[in-house]
């Protein structure tokens, strides 16, 4: 289904910062355009907007703004990608979207 | 709430039935015949593509609506940060329907480029 986000790819190694922000931008790119699909899953048309779990997910990547050692922002990143595709997998329950992203932002 | 989806998406359908029917009983002739099958008409014009692409500007939250113009730069006029940019330009290609590759989302760095972009693509909606 969509188990193409999570497809083998070579573990990222990212030689400097710029790397690791080029690397950021791809993943905030893939979570925006997984949006409409994780909306479509577990029916949150009526609770949440597409550009407020946009906001959530840039704020969550804001976090973490100030790590400098592009190994750390490396880990950080598969981090993200496995939470991303176990959502997209339909691992987690619309309970579990709602309490995580939606309900304290 | 599955349910409820299922039956929403059954009642948006009449309203698009209502538009083509709207449509079609037109007189026939050549010239709206030809207008028919042509799908270059629907191109935006620049002030719907400045209006809505400010407008998705203006609604991002950490934006100061009043100061945005047409020609105002992401990161050095609003203080935004560089993810913000990848956000705005996001939030762009939700606004339009358009996927716009990665070489050029780099290159959008002002309301200026994002309006050229949109205005120049040809499957802008």
């Amino acid at each position: 289904m969509s188990f193409k986000l999570r497809s083998v790819k070579v573990p990222a190694n990212s030689a400097s910062l710029e790397e690791a922000r080029a690397r950021v931008f791809d993943f905030f790119r893939t979570a925006c355009r997984s949006i409409p699909q994780i909306m479509d899953i577990y029916n949150l048309q009526d609770v949440v907007t597409v550009s407020q779990l946009r906001s959530t997910i840039a704020s969550e990547i804001h976090k973490n703004s100030s790590i400098t050692n592009s190994k750390v922002i490396d880990l950080l990143l598969f981090k993200g990608m496995e939470e991303l595709s176990n959502i997209t997998e339909h691992a987690k329950q619309r309970h579990h979207v709602i309490g995580q992203y939606v309900v304290g932002q | 709430m599955a349910l409820r989806a299922v039956l929403l998406r059954q009642l948006r359908v009449p309203v698009q039935t209502l538009a083509l029917a709207g449509c079609k009983s037109q007189p026939w002739s050549f010239s709206s015949c030809i207008r028919l099958m042509s799908s270059h008409d629907d191109h935006l014009s620049k002030e719907q593509v400045i209006g809505r692409v400010l407008d998705v500007v203006k609604s991002f939250p950490k934006v100061d609506p009043s100061r945005v113009t047409p020609d105002v730069h992401f990161q050095k006029d609003l203080g935004l940060d560089s993810l913000d940019n990848v956000e705005i330009i996001m939030a762009i290609e939700e606004e339009f329907k358009l996927e716009i590759p990665d070489k050029e989302a780099v290159k959008i760095d002002s309301c200026n480029l994002a309006i050229e972009y949109v205005y120049n693509h040809p499957m802008a909606a």
